[in-house]
């Protein structure tokens, strides 16, 4: 029976993800020196598993690449190998070259094989360098350092392989057919055969294993040079079930010398070694060639040409690949947990249910049972809500997903402004939907960039200062009032109030002498073109990023505020809603028409009282709540729609909150409540500036839904407008 | 899993796998085979694959054989067999 693995390739890959999680934050761990034994035992395994599902969905370069990795780290893990920043450098950059050859697979693209070989070579570099074995001393460290010379000084290396199975071998599963074709695609094989245990034929029992076997494997020009760990994964999982050893053999023309110790560092070199270089390189000189591989013929030739015939089977999977560099569209996938599905399970049953009993109600109805139907019907409706709630449930994953990647980022930044800083992140387990998941990461990151740019100072400053020389760099999440909210606070220098005062000055965004808030200076972050940077570094300072940070989260109907305590530090604070897709909403009529208000911007209603309303002046109005004043939007006058009254005392107002700020929207009637299934305008008519959306109600009707911050703007707008043309 | 195809003029036929699942059965064959024929002519163009366990079985047949003074000989053998034995360097011991 055959196994179509590539259905679970695509598992593999996303499991590959959270390993290379593991991996990357193990490492940033071992790095800060805060692990324990169990990370670097964590981390070893991560990559092991890569490494050997790489290896059997047949993602040779991932293997190979991995299993380099894996030697490093099995050494850091028996202690054998100091665990060094460089190593750790070396060993984050695989990480983000295993991401790239993982992107690849998905995409079923050629991966970039030349920062493959760069990061290849320096892993190579801190394998070979640094004793790997901590504990080699005197004579042994001499004589390895020699047969080293010798080995490297050989043009050509082999190998010979002694192998004798034990009897239960072959009773394993374990072919030995299957070892040798292995081993014959890496160099020119000899292989010679003791038949002196193998007994009688009446004495011989078929399913034991009775041969022995020495093999001499030649590096073949074309192939590269041959790595010890590349045979000994050959033999992996006949580890413990035979005897092996594996031993250096410097070939000249005419003789054979056998090296005099027993376990010499293989021959590795920049971008050449490697078993998919090796593989690489050899699918070139055929594809030079070519291209027609009759394995008719391998057969009939030497030895050398027959470990053709195992690779001759891999290119052509490999060039079909190539002919389809297209990338490929991989519909995204979710993991959920069990529970959630159960839930919806349940819901589904009592859906049922519910469906059965209307069904039977309607069979033999009468006016009698109308009670009956309208509960049937209520219960139809809750059962649907809790439906709709249990799905969205699904969609809401933690937002560890986008915090995971910021140990990493502030790792690197911090080492490469030569900052000392903390990462402390709180609220990872917060929930929201997928694609605000999705669509906040890349803001996220600009601001903590910035934080560790701008925000935190030198260690030297810091101290100066009568700081700790660590800076602290806090991400936070959690709910309120249905949204998500995400902190991004440093305790650096804050936000240099005079600084950004006088660049808008200078830009003209603000007129001199001009009275203006703290917190409307501290706004002009977020105006475009603005940086206060004194040098443009990479990693921020361009003045471009922060208005483009606020116009995607207010895209995804959120908002961003920045707060800052002078010497103090600042906090970016980004509210969000949980999801996209549904929204719960108050629906409001406005003359003939019905639009729709997210119940989360809501924050009271009530009859308008004609002596609170004041005009400002000819185009601004205010209402008076308690002791405070709010703007107040006439919406019929906004939308430019005959409302159903002018007499105010017959409308509503609506207070809402926009932008940080109350307004109150006066509407003629508050109509009922309901979840609405926003659909985006954008995709079906165009962008409108102060609406977020559409939805079709249930009488068929089309109503349109607030935005409130795209409202606070048009308010803005129109009251600029207006007072102009009042002047 | 087939039997072993035999002749009466001692011609064995193979089909297409010789793996460790059906080596017990073969083992039993061919062992009887020797007892009962001078002269065996072996037909293996049908073998698709064989693995260690099959090879082995094969070779200790050759061995017996030999020993026995009994002529075995190959009418036919497929690629996959002689490439299989190549590799495990047993093409001479088989005879190949």
């Amino acid at each position: 029976m055959s196994i179509d693995l590539s259905q679970f390739k695509q598992t593999f890959l996303e499991e590959s993800d959270e390993g290379l999680d593991v991996l990357e934050s193990g490492l940033l761990a071992l790095d800060s020196g805060t692990a324990d034994d169990e990370v670097i035992h964590a981390v070893f395994r991560a990559a092991h598993s890569i490494k050997g599902g790489a290896g059997t969905f047949g993602l040779n370069e991932i293997a190979s690449f991995t299993h380099v990795m894996e030697t490093l780290l099995d050494e850091m893990r028996d202690g054998r190998r100091e665990i060094t920043r460089d190593a750790m450098n070396v060993l984050l950059s695989s990480v983000d070259v295993l991401r790239e050859l993982m992107d690849s697979a998905r995409d079923e693209v050629e991966p970039e094989m030349e920062r493959v070989n760069e990061v290849q070579a320096q892993l190579d570099a801190v394998l070979a360098g640094g004793s790997s074995d901590a504990v080699t001393s005197g004579e042994q460290g001499v004589e390895q350092e020699t047969s080293a010379d010798n080995v490297s000084a050989a043009k050509q290396i082999a190998w010979l392989i002694k192998f004798r199975p034990h009897e239960h071998l072959l009773r394993t599963g374990n072919d030995t057919v299957r070892m040798f074709r292995e081993l014959s695609t890496l160099g020119d094989m000899e292989n010679t055969v003791s038949c002196s245990e193998l007994p009688e034929l009446p004495h011989l029992d078929p399913e034991l294993s009775y041969l022995s076997w020495e093999i001499t494997l030649k590096n073949n020009a074309e192939l590269g040079d041959i790595e010890k760990e590349t045979i000994e994964e050959i033999f992996e999982w006949v580890d413990g079930d035979c005897d092996l050893t594996i031993e250096p053999v410097i070939m000249d023309d005419v003789s054979t010398e056998e090296v005099s110790t027993e376990d010499p560092p293989p021959a590795r070199g920049a971008g050449s070694g490697s078993p998919g270089d090796v593989l690489q390189s050899h699918i070139e000189v055929l594809l030079a060639g070519s291209a027609e591989v009759d394995k008719s013929d391998i057969v009939s030739e030497t030895v050398e040409s027959a470990v053709t015939a195992p690779i001759a089977d891999k290119v052509v999977p490999i060039t079909a690949r190539t002919a389809k560099k297209k990338k490929k569209n991989v519909e995204g996938s979710i993991r959920v947990g069990t529970s959630k599905v159960d839930s919806l399970i349940d819901m589904v049953g009592e859906l049922v249910i519910t469906q059965s009993m209307l069904s039977q109600l309607g069979d033999n109805f009468s006016m009698a049972k109308l009670e009956t139907l309208r509960s049937g019907l209520a219960q139809l409706e809750r059962n649907t809500r809790e439906l709709q709630e249990s799905v969205m449930r699904i969609r809401m994953l933690p937002i560890s997903f986008s915090f995971q990647r910021f140990p990493r980022l502030v790792h690197d930044l911090s080492q490469k402004m030569s900052k000392k800083i903390e990462l402390k992140m709180s609220g990872e387990q917060t929930e929201l939907d997928k694609a605000v998941m999705e669509k906040i990461g890349d803001p996220m990151v600009h601001l903590v960039r910035n934080s560790l740019d701008h925000g935190i100072e030198s260690p030297e400053i810091r101290l100066a200062a009568g700081k700790d020389e660590t800076g602290i760099i806090h991400l936070n999440a959690y709910h309120q009032g249905g949204m998500i909210m995400i902190e991004i606070s440093d305790d650096g220098a804050g936000l240099p109030r005079d600084k950004l005062l006088q660049k808008a000055i200078e830009k003209g965004l603000v007129a001199p002498g001009e009275n203006l808030s703290d917190e409307n200076i501290y706004d002009l972050i977020f105006h475009p073109g603005f940086s206060t940077a004194d040098q443009v570094t990479d990693v921020s300072g361009r003045g471009v990023g922060m208005d483009v940070v606020r116009k995607n989260i207010k895209e995804l109907g959120g908002s961003v505020e920045v707060s800052t305590e002078p010497g103090q530090g600042t906090t970016f604070t980004i509210r969000l809603p949980l999801t996209l897709a549904i929204l719960d909403g108050q629906l409001v009529q406005v003359g003939q028409e019905t639009y729709i208000i997210p119940l989360v911007s809501i924050i009271e209603s009530f009859e308008i009282e004609p002596e609170k309303v004041n005009s400002i002046d000819s185009a601004n109005e205010v209402y008076k709540i308690r002791d405070e004043y709010i703007p107040m939007v006439r919406l019929y006058d906004m939308f430019d729609i005959k409302p159903v009254t002018m007499n105010l005392q017959d409308c509503l107002l609506v207070v809402v909150e926009a932008d940080g700020r109350k307004v109150g929207l006066l509407v003629d009637d508050l109509l009922s409540q309901q979840q609405v299934v926003i659909k985006s305008l954008e995709t079906n008519y165009k962008r409108i500036e102060g609406f977020s959306g559409a939805t079709i109600l249930g009488d068929g009707t089309i109503a349109l839904i607030l935005d409130m911050s795209g409202l606070s703007n048009l308010l803005k707008q129109s009251a600029s407008v207006k007072n102009y043309a009042s002047a | 899993m087939g039997a072993l195809a035999v002749d009466k003029e001692g011609l064995i036929s193979f089909d297409d796998l010789l793996d460790i699942t059906m080596v017990a059965d073969r083992y039993e064959q061919l062992s009887q085979l020797l007892n009962e024929h001078k002269s065996i002519l072996i037909n293996a163009e049908n073998i698709e694959r064989i693995d260690g366990a099959g090879l082995q079985l094969l070779t200790a047949f050759f061995k017996e054989a030999k020993s026995l003074n009994i002529s075995l000989e190959w009418q036919s053998c497929s690629e996959a067999l002689k490439n299989s034995a190549k590799l495990s360097g047993l093409t001479e011991n088989l005879g190949l």
